[in-house]
């Protein structure tokens, strides 16, 4: 298999079966407290890692500031609800806690970007309010491109798919097997048009059964199905 | 098929989420083959005298493209089967482009960024969206045509001339015995679909396929006999009543309704030993399907 070229650098996908991308944080002068942040196309997760003795604030009790977090309005997301703090104590939270944004995005394969203002504190003093920037591209998920021959063709999908947000795969049909399959969240079965398939076909009637979804285009699209049991291609007359 | 497709089911997900799909759209005249008052899943009533179409590849493919001419009216029995599309068939109405059933999705266009149009892409990324999370999920099994296809022979080709629908493939899809009660035209097709379709079955063997075709159909006379097409649910009920006795029924009809349920229930769903239908129907009832590509079986429906 070979990694499309054209992959978001910015995604990482850390836990495939929720597609949750990890989202590149900028935090120019981080003091006690590790930030990372994380996204799915629904939730935006910011997570505070506090030093101990240090707290920052989840809601104002006339402390330090408390953390906030909000989209930049002309990236492709937008806000689905109010920012979700994590419990706390008389307003302060400790050790490691979560944020949660509801969003939804307003085009496929958008990017996040979003500004956190956050400010860490012990009993004693505060450090200065700290601005984090977000950005990546949540939603991402891992698709395997099957293709007759890695070629122009395959080339040009696997870069159009990446381009929107999915972590794309490329293989051929004489290749894909079981483990490859299931390993992705959708699979995605190309087809060139009726006699310019030549020598694949057989490699297609074999195709391996998967739990994963399949996404069947075309002539092959209607033999894979077929092949694997299930009506809805067999009807062509 | 061509680059363009009808009938969108433009509120599904699949045109909305999470792009909005924008087509360019042409419009055109119902063509003759669609004639006024066919209808299809995605046009309960019929093509308007004018309608339009998506386009979902930039330009007409060359050349012929023999396999996105599914008809659709063959899967309505399948449950959670999903319709999204018409293709542009110059055959007849009622040609899938999109479909889903179970965790297979069929994309009948190019999926060549290339040769897509804006609202193509934004569907085709929309439809991994969709399929994502669909892991695992259980459909019917394929096991032969549906009876669907008779019908299909009674109107395909019948304004161009084309004729082996009815003379050729018609009468070889039927076994020996009912061919004789079949005359080879389109009238003969008409006349045979209305008396016996709601009464063939297949699937059960080697008498229900040949050399050429993997479907042949046999008529029930039991069923027949009773009245009682075989995929209705209906029917189904009056079986298991027959079967059930003590309703003054002839000792012919209830040995014909034990057979119709022998034939038509599914074997892994059938009643345990000392289970009497009544009791088996009860227990099952809404979960049971009749399906004609399954095999022309009541079975559990796996989608519930």
């Amino acid at each position: 298999m070979i990694r499309a070229a054209a992959l978001a650098t910015l995604l990482v996908v850390v836990a495939p079966l929720v597609a949750q991308a990890r989202l590149s944080v900028s935090v120019p002068h981080a003091q006690d407290c590790d930030v990372r942040a994380t996204a799915t196309d629904r939730e935006l997760r910011l997570e505070l890692r506090l030093a101990d003795g240090f707290h920052a604030y989840a809601r104002d009790v006339g402390g330090g500031g408390p953390v906030t977090l909000k989209l930049d309005p002309a990236c492709g997301y937008e806000a689905a609800g109010p920012l979700l703090p994590p419990a706390d104590k008389g307003g302060k939270v400790f050790g490691a806690a979560v944020w949660r944004l509801p969003i939804r995005p307003q085009r496929a394969g958008a990017e996040l970007r979003a500004t956190a203002w956050l400010q860490v504190c012990d009993e004693l003093m505060c450090h200065a309010p700290e601005r984090v920037e977000l950005s990546g591209r949540p939603g991402g998920f891992p698709v395997l491109l099957v293709s007759g021959a890695r070629d122009e063709r395959s080339g040009r999908i696997a870069d159009f798919l990446a381009a929107r947000g999915l972590d794309v795969d490329v293989t051929t049909y004489a290749e894909a097997t079981a483990a490859m399959c299931e390993r992705a969240e959708v699979v995605l079965c190309d087809s060139k048009r009726f006699r310019e398939t030549a020598k694949v076909r057989e490699h297609v009637l074999a195709f391996p059964q998967t739990t994963t979804p399949i996404v069947a285009v075309g002539f092959f699209g209607t033999e894979l199905v077929e092949a694997h049991g299930v009506a809805m291609t067999s009807g062509y007359v | 098929m061509d680059h363009l497709g009808h009938g969108l089911a433009l509120q599904h997900e699949i045109f909305r989420s999470p792009g909005e799909a924008k087509f360019d759209w042409v419009e055109r005249e119902r063509p003759a083959h669609y004639a006024a008052g066919d209808t299809s899943p995605l046009y309960p009533d019929g093509v308007p005298a004018t309608y339009r179409l998506a386009k979902f590849e930039e330009g007409k493919p060359s050349g012929w493209n023999p396999t996105i001419v599914s008809h659709e009216g063959f899967f309505t029995d399948v449950p959670g089967f999903e319709n999204l599309a018409e293709g542009n068939s110059a055959k007849m109405l009622g040609s899938l482009s999109l479909a889903r059933q179970g965790r297979y999705f069929y994309w009948g266009y190019s999926a060549d960024p290339a040769e897509l149009t804006d609202g193509a892409e934004t569907t085709l990324v929309n439809v991994l969206h969709y399929m994502r999370g669909r892991r695992a999920e259980a459909t019917v099994p394929y096991v032969c045509k549906t009876r669907k296809i008779l019908w299909v022979y009674t109107v395909l080709g019948k304004d161009t001339g084309y004729r082996r629908g009815v003379e050729e493939h018609f009468l070889n899809q039927l076994t020996e015995r009912w061919r004789a009660t079949y005359t080879p035209s389109f009238a003969g097709a008409q006349e045979w679909v209305a008396k016996y379709q709601p009464y063939v079955f297949s699937g059960r063997g080697e008498q229900h396929r040949n050399g050429r075709y993997q479907t042949v159909f046999e008529v029930d006379e039991d069923a027949m006999a009773l009245g009682t097409p075989n995929n209705l649910r209906a029917s189904l009920e009056r079986w298991i009543a027959l079967a059930a006795g003590g309703g003054g029924e002839s000792a012919a009809d209830r040995e014909r309704a034990e057979r119709c349920l022998a034939r038509y229930v599914h074997p892994d769903i059938a009643p345990a030993a000392g289970e009497g239908w009544p009791a088996w129907y009860e227990a099952r009832r809404d979960h049971l399907v009749f399906v004609d590509s399954a095999g022309f079986y009541w079975l559990a429906d796996p989608t519930r």
